[in-house]
């Protein structure tokens, strides 16, 4: 397989390097299995009309075949539950091989009785119905359970065409033996059929990469089903989905069913061919359907759009019945019927499947058996109930029955509304619980501000009391020390130098609170510090201590230079004394240097910001230099920009800039980093789309414009393009890219599925990979999910070769 | 705040008592009466603070000023009797560098009389 067929597989179809031979035999085993169910649905229709149908007989023929099926679907849910998978293919196949031998024999003794007079067709038509919904059941259950859930996306429409063709082979061939034989006789290709399709379902499962019993899909028994699709919001609706399109399809079925009988009453020969003739133009309708437009039409709309496809197409019909002429009814009757087919071929059931790629597979294993085998019998029997109510109670006649189609279709938009709203949800809901937001929660718990002025406490309690005095203010100020921290702090006070501190943290007398912070009574001690550090007598007494201090390069000097740089940044911008903020910022001692950058950040005056800007180089002082750029806010936004796009600058310096103007967070500071970001210059442009990235993080209503960002997207592109078309070279990283996106289209979900991403496991790659489909455009989808896409080298390149020139 | 003045060695000594606070000021300031006895050639004062529980932005605004117009006239101004949360601000400010505090009336007549 690996050879020319597998070349020819991965040519026309979407199937990857290694999955040929599965992917083949399934599609072999769903060709055979259609074309079974088209040679013995055509003779179990034409066969059961030939009874001489009345319109009373239809709706219990319904129903009885919900009933039926659902009653099977239970015992056959328990035969999965006990019998391993091959196991069970080995029963099914022998019990339909005996069952349909067993119906020929019957039809065969029963071939002379007169219409109306056998139940036999009536019978094998629940036989049949039974029949197709354990098998095709059976075959997406082997899909889900030998190919990864996104793999399986991709390769539903290509089943679906191998069904469709299988479906037209076995029509048209009895288009040509229809005249030559009776009906009865057919049903036996049907099981020829049926038996070479298990050959290759068998050889499917036997090549499935080995996975556990139980998560290969050993379904749990139905009360647990019914319980996992009652228990969850979105599978109820999923399962109602299903009941109303199921109800809606057998309305039109029956007004179908009436029709062809009324037009090929006692012909069997020319009803049978007739039956097979339209299910041939269904399939190959169907299959150009499936082929040149349903999958671009879901990938175009979307999910959520392209469920409304068929009930739109099925209201509009309907509705149509009332314009037409009786004598069209059975013309139209039929094309409503065709109609009704080639979009549940293609369409629906594509789209179906999709919808329960939210749900994690464990859950979805039980709740799809439960919807598909009991769920979907319920829109039949509902259906049938319908018929009896409005067609033989209320006798409507058959073309006015479109009425109540038309009532489930306006059920069926109803709970397609909801599921479009529920869809995204579900799928973020289900995503790989990812690390937290780390900055979003060092910023909402630890209180970075917090642990950095309690470090300064601790560290300035044994270099000075008025350090520690000053930083005491700070937290008291800021009301950032806990009952706990007080305590602390005031146990410790002994160890102060000052003996004055204790009445900040003498406890007894609460002196660290309400003794000197109720301004009711007396005014907090460092509100009175800055009225007298603003004082013009002030000034004026402290000018030669503070100019000698400042001034003076002794070492021996630093902690009274840290005292006088701490107490700058307490006073009044215009204050004459922060003069010597500018000596104290040149300073080479770092301890001096963070408490003059923390002072400069304080007064906010634009001559600082030359002298701190070359700090955010300095290891030791560079977050301190960080933050109190950061305080001046727009004020610094031009300077910054300037020193950005300095590319004689500090490497190191230019790289800490966009965090300072991320930090920022304002319109200004962000088009100051979009600038930077146009100019691909290397030095600082990851850091750039970092930055960002950590702004829109911050501050979600700032606003990107795609003109600006989409190019750098390309650009990304564009060169992962070519680093996949250059076998060699290493995989480009995907950060950027994903952090790019985060700009301009909706931030959480791409936050959670670069998150995802990250994380690596095959279903976070695919919840991240189906989160971005959901959330980018079209154009932008096409040429960045390939790249992103877990495939071959080869099919790297091929994409990327495509995208390249779709790009031009 | 009640303002008294008495004399001790040679050294005009104010003894301060009550809260110093703008909205409680006395009709003739701190600073006033510093003032005067400077006019009057009196060159050491000191304040003693021993009673004073409390003393906010203005009163300390009183002993800058005295503090000044005393070096101006090449005199000598001294403080005692601080409490520990008043010693507290003059700390913090840094105004211990400049203002010589004295813990009691006696280490500071002292110190005015070594000095």
């Amino acid at each position: 397989m690996k050879g020319r067929f597998g070349f020819f597989l991965r040519r026309f179809a979407p199937v990857q390097a290694g999955e040929e031979r599965v992917v083949g035999y399934l599609f072999a085993h769903f060709f055979f299995l259609m074309a079974s169910i088209y040679v013995s649905k055509v003779s179990k229709t034409s066969l059961f009309l030939g009874l001489g149908l009345t319109k009373g007989s239809l709706p219990l023929v319904y129903f009885v075949s919900a009933v039926l099926t659902g009653v099977f679907a239970a015992w056959n849910t328990k035969k999965i539950r006990s019998l391993d998978r091959r196991a069970y293919l080995s029963l099914t196949r022998w019990l339909f091989a005996l069952g349909t031998s067993a119906f020929f024999f019957l039809f065969w003794l029963t071939r002379d009785l007169g219409p109306g007079r056998s139940i036999v067709p009536a019978l094998y038509w629940f036989w049949l119905e039974i029949f197709v919904l354990a098998s095709v059941t059976q075959f997406w259950v082997v899909v889900g359970s030998v190919c990864p859930p996104r793999r399986a996306k991709h390769l539903v429409s290509f089943f679906v065409s191998g069904g469709l063709l299988g479906g037209i082979c076995g029509s048209v061939i009895v288009v040509f033996l229809s005249r030559l034989m009776p009906a009865r006789n057919l049903i036996l290709l049907g099981l020829v059929f049926y038996l070479a399709g298990t050959v290759f379902v068998r050889a499917a499962v036997r090549q499935a990469p080995s996975a556990p019993a139980a998560a290969s899909g050993r379904p749990p028994d139905f009360r647990d089903g019914f319980r996992t699709v009652a228990g969850k919001p979105y599978l109820r609706l999923l399962a109602a989905l299903i009941v109303v399109a199921l109800a809606a399809s057998t309305m039109i079925d029956f007004q179908f069913n009436l029709a062809v009988k009324a037009a090929f009453e006692n012909e069997e020969a020319r009803r049978t061919s007739f039956l097979a003739v339209f299910s041939v133009g269904v399939l190959v309708v169907s299959w150009l359907l499936n082929s040149l437009l349903a999958n671009r039409a879901i990938q175009a709309l979307g999910v959520r759009a392209a469920l409304f496809v068929m009930p739109i197409f099925l209201a509009a019909g309907s509705a149509a019945f009332f314009l037409l002429p009786a004598a069209g009814f059975a013309s139209w009757a039929i094309f409503m019927k065709g109609a009704d087919k080639s979009l549940t071929h293609t369409f629906s059931q594509a789209t179906r499947e999709l919808l329960y790629i939210p749900v994690p597979q464990d859950i979805k294993a039980k709740a799809k058996m439960t919807i598909d085998m009991f769920v979907s019998k319920t829109g039949e029997a509902l259906a049938s109930l319908l018929q009896v109510v409005f067609g033989i109670v209320l006798a409507f006649p058959a073309a006015r029955m479109s009425l109540v189609t038309i009532a489930i279709v306006v059920v069926w938009f109803l709970i397609l509304a909801r599921i479009g709203r529920r869809y995204l949800p579900a799928i973020r809901e289900n995503l790989v619980p990812s690390r937290p937001d780390a900055e979003r929660l060092v910023r909402e718990q630890a209180r970075p501000e917090t642990a950095k002025q309690l470090l300064d406490l601790l560290e300035s309690r044994e270099r000075s009391s008025v350090l520690y005095a000053y930083n005491l203010f700070d937290l008291l100020r800021a009301e950032k020390l806990t009952p706990e921290l007080r305590q602390v702090l005031s146990d410790k006070s002994a160890e102060v130098r000052a003996s004055a501190l204790d009445t900040l943290l003498d406890a007894d007398s609460e002196a660290l609170g309400p003794d000197w912070s109720e301004p009711s009574d007396k005014e907090p001690i460092d509100v009175t510090v800055r009225e007298v550090l603003a004082l013009d007598a002030y000034q004026n007494i402290m000018r030669p201590s503070f100019d000698a201090i400042a001034g003076d390069a002794a070492p021996a000097r630093e902690v009274d230079q840290m005292e006088v740089a701490k107490a700058l940044g307490m006073m009044p911008a215009d204050a004459p004394l922060t003069e010597n903020l500018t000596l104290l910022l040149r300073h080479e001692s770092p301890g001096v240097v963070q408490y003059a950058l923390e002072s400069a950040g304080r007064l906010k005056k634009r001559e600082y910001l030359p002298l701190i800007v070359p700090h955010l180089g300095r290891p030791s002082v560079s977050d301190r230099a960080g933050e109190a750029l950061a305080a001046y806010s727009d004020k610094a936004v031009t300077v910054l920009r300037v020193w950005l796009a300095d590319f004689r600058a500090d490497r190191a310096v230019r790289q800490a800039l966009p965090f300072v103007l991320a930090e920022i967070g304002t319109p200004r500071a962000a088009e100051a980093l979009v600038r930077q970001l146009r100019r691909r210059d290397s030095e600082v442009h990851e850091a750039v789309i970092e930055a960002l990235f950590k702004l829109r993080t911050r501050n979600e209503r700032i606003k990107f414009r795609e003109r600006d960002i989409m190019p750098e997207v390309r650009c990304w592109v564009e060169g992962a393009c070519r680093d996949a078309e250059n076998r060699a070279a290493p995989s480009r990283n995907f950060r950027p890219l994903f952090l790019l996106l985060g700009l301009i289209y909706p931030h959480a979900d791409i936050s959670q599925a670069l998150q995802n991403y990250t994380e690596g496991t095959k279903r976070a790659v695919d919840y991240a990979l189906e989160l971005l489909e959901n959330v980018l455009p079209m154009a932008v989808k096409e040429i960045i999910l390939p790249l992103l896409e877990d495939a071959p080298q080869v099919e790297k390149a091929r994409a990327a070769r495509r995208i390249l020139k779709s790009m031009k | 705040m009640l303002i008294t003045k008495r004399d001790r060695e040679n050294i005009v000594v104010f003894d301060l008592e009550g809260e110093i606070r703008r909205s409680d000021a006395p009709g003739v300031s701190l600073h006033q009466h510093v003032k005067e006895e400077l006019e009057e050639g009196r060159r050491d004062i000191l304040m003693n603070f021993a009673k004073v529980p409390f003393i906010d932005s203005f009163g300390i605004g009183e002993i800058l000023a005295s503090y000044i117009s005393t070096q101006n006239s090449g005199g000598r101004l001294k403080l005692a009797g601080i409490s520990p949360r008043l010693f507290l601000v003059f700390q913090v400010t840094q105004l211990t560098r400049v203002l010589d505090i004295q813990d009691n009336e006696e280490k500071a007549l002292a110190s005015f009389i070594k000095s």
